[in-house]
């Protein structure tokens, strides 16, 4: 997937002389805390062959097992898979408070629900901390798909299923708005999400207001 | 700090498809992090870490059959992991909705090229064996798209919606290139 040409940050002229070499020294220091797109940005996988894929407004909200208004109230590690001795991707596990359900059902515990992102290879459970300082203070709507139930549908086993339950993910990379200063930002987005690229700008609550309306009748 | 001394010429127009890396971050000075990298030259060095047999042999015919025959381009298969531009592994990495992907790891040689594309080193290639996603690797055409198509990020390919295994999200996707990915390959590197 590529980034809308807004979005690339091609650095040419005097710039095409520096290399950028490995900030993992630098750790979290160049990154703004203000901005809340650094912590979206830390999840990005342009270069994944994603299982699900959407081209309208419409078919993510009736594909999505639940979609929520809510905010991310704090961030944890989380599970690990992968091989042990040889490479583990490490998820950081982020509880959102629901403030509304817009369509579907949140599986679970009351208001809550755990949402888990993939962190960037090489980065564990240590580097959580520095993420959850990052986090933005403002809602999100986010579009999930329910791992239990997705496990489910693929025919694997009851423990797996009740194992997966608990956790959501967001069904495509780019599945999610930020409100900022009143407006949706849609950092995760590309150019193969033009419906949802479509809404950056626009009022948040009448965004929210919009996706209700789909939810209830179409769109 | 390393200087980007190799060049090459600038990239033909690829059918108003776009080709390339793709920068991420919060702008200047930002780490740019999982996102889609160039190689460094013309030759890809890649390395099979940890692999099931079967997304062994998909990864190697891909190369071989794929992206060796570009015509100024070549792979090598090294047998260590040593000097890398890529390195291959699967795994069970849980439910994460993705079949594959490559990623730039934080702390890889990497650098910005005369053509404004970041090139990195030692790009981690994954394939999810997660049993959800067995559409994607359940015969040797839907594995062949899948290690062409991952690969393909590795050198700059981005999705298009053509006869390409760069077709986006499908298990089902042709399990090769197009003569446009070949290009465009040929006249970057």
């Amino acid at each position: 997937m590529s980034l809308p040409r807004h979005r690339q940050r091609r650095l040419l002229g005097p710039l095409s002389l520096i290399t950028l070499v490995g900030v993992a020294a630098l750790g979290a220091s160049l990154v703004q805390p203000s901005a809340p797109n650094d912590f979206w940005l830390s999840f990005l996988r342009p270069g994944a062959v994603e299982v699900e894929r959407y081209a309208s407004l419409d078919r993510i909200v009736r594909s999505s097992h639940a979609v929520v208004v809510g905010r991310i109230v704090s961030v944890r590690p989380g599970r690990e898979f992968g091989e042990p001795g040889i490479d583990m991707v490490h998820y950081a596990a982020a509880t959102v408070a629901v403030d509304e359900v817009l369509a579907g059902t949140v599986i679970g515990r009351g208001p809550e629900l755990i949402l888990e992102l993939q962190m960037p290879h090489g980065q564990g459970a240590s580097d959580v901390s520095a993420l959850a300082s990052r986090v933005p203070a403002s809602q999100h709507v986010l579009f999930l798909r329910n791992k239990g139930v997705e496990v489910a549908r693929a025919g694997l086993a009851e423990v797996i299923v009740e194992r997966e339950t608990p956790f959501y993910r967001t069904v495509t990379s780019a599945a999610y708005l930020v409100e900022r200063q009143g407006r949706v930002d849609a950092p995760g987005v590309t150019d193969h999400d033009s419906f949802l690229l479509a809404l950056e700008g626009r009022d948040f609550r009448e965004v929210v207001a919009s996706i209700r309306s789909c939810a209830d009748r179409g769109c | 700090m390393m200087l980007a001394t190799w060049s090459h010429p600038v990239a033909a127009d690829h059918a108003g498809v776009p080709f390339g890396s793709t920068v991420c971050g919060a702008g200047p000075g930002a780490v740019p992090r999982n996102c889609v990298s160039v190689g460094d030259n013309n030759t890809h060095r890649v390395f099979l870490l940890s692999l099931t047999l079967v997304m062994s042999n998909a990864t190697k015919e891909s190369l071989s059959g794929d992206y060796n025959p570009i015509r100024d381009f070549a792979t090598v298969e090294l047998t260590q992991n040593s000097g890398a531009d890529v390195v291959v592994l699967d795994a069970d990495y849980g439910v994460n909705g993705v079949a594959g992907w490559v990623e730039c790891p934080v702390g890889a040689p990497q650098g910005i090229n005369a053509a404004g594309d970041r090139w990195c080193r030692n790009q981690q290639l994954k394939y999810n064996l997660n049993v959800a996603y067995l559409d994607y690797r359940e015969d040797a055409g839907s594995r062949a798209a899948l290690a062409c198509h991952e690969f393909g990020h590795t050198v700059g390919l981005q999705h298009w919606s053509g006869t390409t295994c760069m077709y986006p999200n499908d298990p089902n996707a042709y399990s090769g290139l197009n003569s446009i990915d070949i290009t465009d390959v040929n006249n970057y590197y």
